[in-house]
């Protein structure tokens, strides 16, 4: 029995958010990893290459957002490890998650989309967000599933 | 693309149901949370009585919590099954090489390894 292994990663404030996902529809780990420094987030990332391997590792593309800084250069290393650990490697543009849940307004939507697929997410959904509040750190759990979401419905370039 | 499945899903399973390592070394009867994650981990082995109740936890069947584990299992079944094919066959019909045989080419069909 085999299966194609998917590691999604998304940059949060304090390190980052994963989801290693085994198609064609099994979730099998997600969380949020935190990290002072670069070395703390690589020392994570790399324990979770090893521990899963997975063949394929997605980000969203970066190019043209309104990404900080951090975000940005976190996207970079993530991309010299995957170079490194001879890791497909796929950019997911955020129209094209938008495009693979057609009729989602926000994110949340979609967030609310994938915990009716993936029940065990509920507990990780945050509240709405109000115009007022910051972003739930827990929402990047969600945008990484939706990047392998839209890799699967979409035929995207792969580096 | 394709990879080989995880020598275990016992994280996945245990998310899946919302417990922690602690509940679940409680419900189980192991020692500790730290055990539980050397399990899923895959830094220690689980004891039969350990996997099974594991099994029982979940309702997943032991070869699915540990599916790496049991393919590298099965394919070593398999290959002393085709040695013992030949061997049966070599020494000529009766009634139990022909169960032997059957039994043999079941394993072959669900396994797919090698033909019977």
């Amino acid at each position: 029995m085999t299966c194609t292994r998917y590691l999604a990663i998304d940059p949060t404030t304090a390190g980052f958010a994963y989801v290693v996902f085994e198609s064609p529809d099994r979730l099998v780990d997600w969380g949020l990893a935190t990290g002072r420094s670069d070395a703390e987030w690589t020392h994570r990332l790399e324990s979770l290459i090893s521990l899963y391997a997975p063949e394929v590792l997605i980000t969203e593309d970066g190019t043209g957002t309104r990404r900080g800084r951090r975000a940005v250069t976190f996207l970079e290393g993530v991309q010299t490890i995957a170079l490194l650990r001879s890791l497909w490697t796929v950019h997911i543009p955020k129209r094209k998650v938008f495009e693979a849940f057609p009729g989602a307004k926000g994110k949340h939507d979609i967030a609310e989309s994938l915990v009716e697929r993936f029940p065990e997410l509920r507990p990780r959904l945050p509240r709405k967000r109000q115009a007022w509040t910051s972003e739930d750190a827990r929402m990047r759990i969600f945008d990484s599933l939706a990047l392998i979401a839209a890799h699967l419905a979409t035929d995207i370039h792969t580096s | 693309m394709q990879s080989e499945p995880l020598q275990s899903y016992l994280r996945m399973h245990r998310r899946r149901h919302a417990f922690s390592q602690e509940e679940v070394a409680f419900l189980i009867g192991a020692g500790s949370a730290a055990t539980i994650a050397r399990y899923e981990l895959g830094r220690r082995e689980p004891s039969l009585d350990t996997a099974l109740a594991l099994e029982a936890l979940y309702g997943a069947p032991v070869a699915e919590l540990f599916a790496g584990r049991f393919n590298t299992v099965e394919q070593s079944v398999v290959s002393r099954a085709s040695e013992l094919i030949a061997n049966v066959r070599a020494a000529g019909i009766s009634p139990a090489a022909t169960a032997k045989l059957q039994a043999l080419g079941e394993l072959s069909r669900r396994t797919n390894l090698f033909a019977s």
